[in-house]
């Protein structure tokens, strides 16, 4: 028992167990939980999540835990808006300016990580307190904004799914092929594992983990970037809390937070199950204090069921 | 494979060599670990490179491996003159090594260990899963690993398997040479068997095969030369045919065979301390371990690597498990539980890797040696450093440590000093028994001749020590009695006066004795 439990935690799939649980129980608590009205707010709002976590797990496979995921997304966010203000025109110049900004963030945390040796943990924390204070003096207020064409067609719906939503889950296959199909993510499992393993073998553990903190953080600017499109300005309050959220979908989604294990199904698995706790328990009328620590507590007991099966 | 064509044992000889070293010299500082060593690789043949602890094997290998370079000398791979950038450089240019410590990644398949970062491709991009598959299947029925799933994941692999998956994978770098470090030192001895069969089989398959082992009955069984390596000398090459276990064995030990160990005063051995009888320590013969150690004595535990010496030691104070069998502690029965209710009961445990087990590396003098006396050393949970300071001075004083101050960190002290206090530090607890496992590892030879003294002190006083470690000559030096383990058991005891070295490194190291 204890054996298969551990198997399908490693596969990503134990968690899927608990959104089932989750789903079932919000199902006889509230007639709303199953419509689909429900069913496009909850896909809307995992959008950003979504992508936040996909960047975490590339770090984190790489045993980079990266804690500016949140300051990047927010970056992104007033970026967006702020470069938008309002004009459809700008449209495709403010996304491309707040991707192009994410990725070099990464490249930022990957040169102190890769070059100058710093410990992920401390060189994200750095450029998150940097980042931080690039927002703040961006701007104090929400700024700019979204022309109501652009979030409507973000809203517009295909096949019951937003377009963010499938935008999101282009990324998502594309990404799960990268680390599954090809030799680049072989390579990145590698790395994640033992570094002088994967020197042995004739893989530079440097370029590998460079390439991944850049991921991690355009994907961080992409999840800022549907933040915005969600609420229609630059709010600068916009992906705060992200860089834990992420990491708790990730390791709830059965990836090893010292890397080197972990698949795209459970980092899905995490995000759902994140979601749809938060929605039952509104759907429920929990107070919104208490459903903070309901969920608090129960990510504490999925995280100690989750790392307990490193050893 | 193709090879075999090209190469029989006659044509060899005449064919440059696919790897040589000539010459090759190492320091590590002061030591030298290699002094011009020669040594040759041939297509088609096993050379076994054989040696002590220490004798420069490993470091030969690392040479060889592209992992360390010659201080001077070089290396000659298929007659040309040579350099090793890195492993990866000797791997791309044919040098395979399969190392004493598995380099595989726990976490991935046996395919996607086996195939890393040479996975056939498709479409430039994707890996061809089936491709991979029936290359891995391949590989793997090369090596006799029929039996391992290539889909599994290799943490869930027993060890046996590990090993050919290992080996499985420097196969499928195509390497004109592969060198074994210790293959078959964590294998129980069917798989050795198997491992053997798979090793004669690559040598007839063309591969040069450089062989680095311990136990000398596989060594006799498998090579076609053997190399005797000892304090960093070559001491011979020589065929195989012709050689026999006792050759092998005076060569590795030296010219000291026959002399007796001086002859002292010896202890009288005093009432027994403790006594073991018939402990089984797991996947080892059911006869179990019996011995008894008395009150003033030094007894010495010999064996190789995996011989179960370290295990008797954790066993003992409650970190290992082991069944059958009893312990009796001053003719009291003892059960080992805990290494702090053994400590409590006065058997104190040295362990191996002092900078991981024994130290705290940022931590004084003071504050290491008051660690396991912290509750004798406070009051009301507070602790008096001024205690705790003239404590590590009693240490500092008595074992003669040398430091300016008991409140430097113990990473500025010399490997020798720090052992001084790790053994130090369990002394003022005045214990019952005091197990050391190779407390001499990585100290220089002064700081060595101090702490057989204090050791000899100590027994002199009374402790009974128990004294594990890989280097006979240390044993053979300083214990009154010496215990031979292998395979788990004791397949010999002696008293001072029977020491004999080859004899025990004999019994060490091979079935047949």
């Amino acid at each position: 028992m204890t054996a298969w439990i551990r198997r399908q935690a490693d596969q990503g799939t134990l968690v899927w167990f608990l959104v089932l649980a989750v789903a079932i129980e919000a199902t006889f608590a509230s007639e709303f939980f199953l419509t689909t009205r429900n069913f496009s707010t909850l896909s809307g709002q995992m959008a950003p999540l979504w992508l936040a976590a996909l960047g975490q797990l590339a770090a984190i496979l790489v045993g980079a835990i990266d804690l500016s995921v949140g300051a990047t997304a927010k970056l992104a966010a007033l970026i967006t808006s702020g470069v938008m203000d309002d004009r459809a025109s700008m449209a495709l110049p403010a996304v491309a300016i707040a991707l192009g900004v994410s990725a070099f963030v990464g490249v930022l945390n990957g040169l102190m990580i890769v070059r100058a040796k710093i410990d992920p943990l401390v060189a994200t924390l750095i450029t998150f307190t940097l980042l931080k204070g690039v927002s703040l003096a961006y701007t104090r207020t929400p700024i700019g904004g979204i022309p109501s064409e652009l979030t409507r067609l973000s809203r517009t719906q295909l096949l019951g799914l937003p377009y963010s939503v499938w935008l999101t889950l282009v990324f998502t296959v594309l990404i799960g092929v990268l680390l599954a199909r090809t030799r680049f993510g072989r390579r990145v499992y590698a790395v994640g594992g033992d570094d002088e393993v994967a020197r042995r073998a004739g893989v530079s553990p440097g370029t590998v983990r460079m390439w991944m903190m850049i991921l991690c953080s355009t994907m961080a600017g992409l999840a800022g970037i549907a933040l915005a499109f969600r609420q229609g300005v630059g709010d600068p309050r916009a992906g705060d809390g992200l860089e834990l959220l992420s990491i708790v979908a990730v390791v709830v989604g059965g990836v090893s937070i010292f890397g080197g294990r972990g698949r795209v199904l459970g980092v899905m698995g995490g995000v759902v199950f994140l979601t749809i706790l938060r929605n039952a328990m509104n759907l429920q009328g929990v107070d919104p204090l208490l459903s903070g620590v309901i969920s608090g507590v129960l990510i504490i007991l999925a995280v100690v069921v989750f790392s307990r099966t490193e050893q | 494979m193709k090879h075999d064509v090209l190469t029989t044992s006659e044509s060899a000889g005449a064919a440059p060599p696919a790897l040589a070293g000539f010459a090759i010299t190492k320091h590590f500082g002061a030591t030298k670990a290699l002094r011009g060593v020669d040594l040759t690789l041939h297509r088609g043949r096993i050379h076994a490179i054989v040696g002590e602890n220490g004798a420069g094997k490993s470091t030969l290998t690392a040479i060889f491996a592209g992992a360390l370079q010659p201080d001077d000398g070089h290396l000659e791979l298929g007659g040309d003159p040579i350099a090793f950038a890195s492993p990866s450089d000797a791997l791309e240019r044919g040098i395979g090594v399969v190392y004493q410590e598995l380099s595989l990644l726990p976490e991935m398949t046996v395919s996607d260990n086996i195939m890393l970062d040479i996975q056939p491709l498709t479409r430039r991009w994707f890996i061809d899963r089936d491709a991979q598959r029936s290359i891995v299947e391949e590989l793997l029925a090369e090596v006799g690993g029929e039996a391992v799933d290539p889909g599994a994941v290799v943490k869930d692999l027993p060890i046996a398997q590990q090993q050919l998956v290992e080996i499985a994978k420097v196969l499928a770098r195509e390497p004109l040479v592969i060198i074994l470090d210790e293959p078959t030192a964590m294998l129980p001895a069917d798989d050795s068997e198997n491992l053997l069969e798979v090793i004669r089989r690559l040598s007839a398959s063309g591969v040069a095969v450089g062989y680095v082992s311990h136990r000398l009955d596989e060594v006799l069984a498998v090579a076609d030369e053997v190399s005797v390596l000892r304090d960093g000398d070559l001491v011979w090459t020589r065929p195989r045919e012709g050689l026999d276990l006792d050759e092998i064995v005076r060569a590795m030990v030296g010219r000291s065979v026959d002399e007796v160990y001086p002859e002292r005063v010896r202890h009288v051995a005093g009432e027994p301390v403790l006594e073991v009888r018939g402990v089984q320590l797991p996947g080892t013969e059911p006869e179990g371990v019996s011995f008894t150690c008395h009150r003033g004595e030094i007894l010495g535990v010999a064996g190789l690597m995996g011989s179960g010496r370290s295990r008797l030691a954790r066993f003992l104070i409650g970190l290992e498990a082991a069944t059958g069998g009893e312990v009796t502690l001053h003719g009291e029965p003892y059960k080992p539980r805990t290494p702090r209710r053994s400590a409590r009961n006065g058997i104190v445990y040295v362990p191996e890797e002092r900078k991981k087990f024994g130290l705290i590396l940022p931590f004084g003098i003071d504050r290491n040696v008051g660690l396991p006396s912290a509750s004798d050393l406070s009051r009301f949970g507070l602790v008096n450093h001024r205690r705790e300071i003239s404590l590590a001075e009693r240490v500092v004083e008595e074992f003669g440590v040398k430091t300016e101050s008991v409140e430097v960190p113990m990473a500025m002290l010399s490997g020798g000093n720090q052992q001084k206090v790790v053994i130090g530090k369990w002394l003022v607890k005045d214990p019952e028994l005091l197990i050391l496992d190779e407390p001499l590892r990585g100290i220089d030879i002064n700081a060595k001749s101090e702490i057989h003294r204090a050791l000899r002190d100590l027994a002199d006083a009374g402790l009974p020590i128990l004294l594990i470690s890989s280097e006979l000559p240390e044993l053979l030096e300083i214990s009154d009695r010496l215990l031979v383990m292998r395979d788990g058991r004791i397949v010999g005891e002696f008293d001072h006066d029977e020491f004999v070295a080859d004899t025990i490194m004999t019994l060490a190291t091979s079935e047949a004795a």
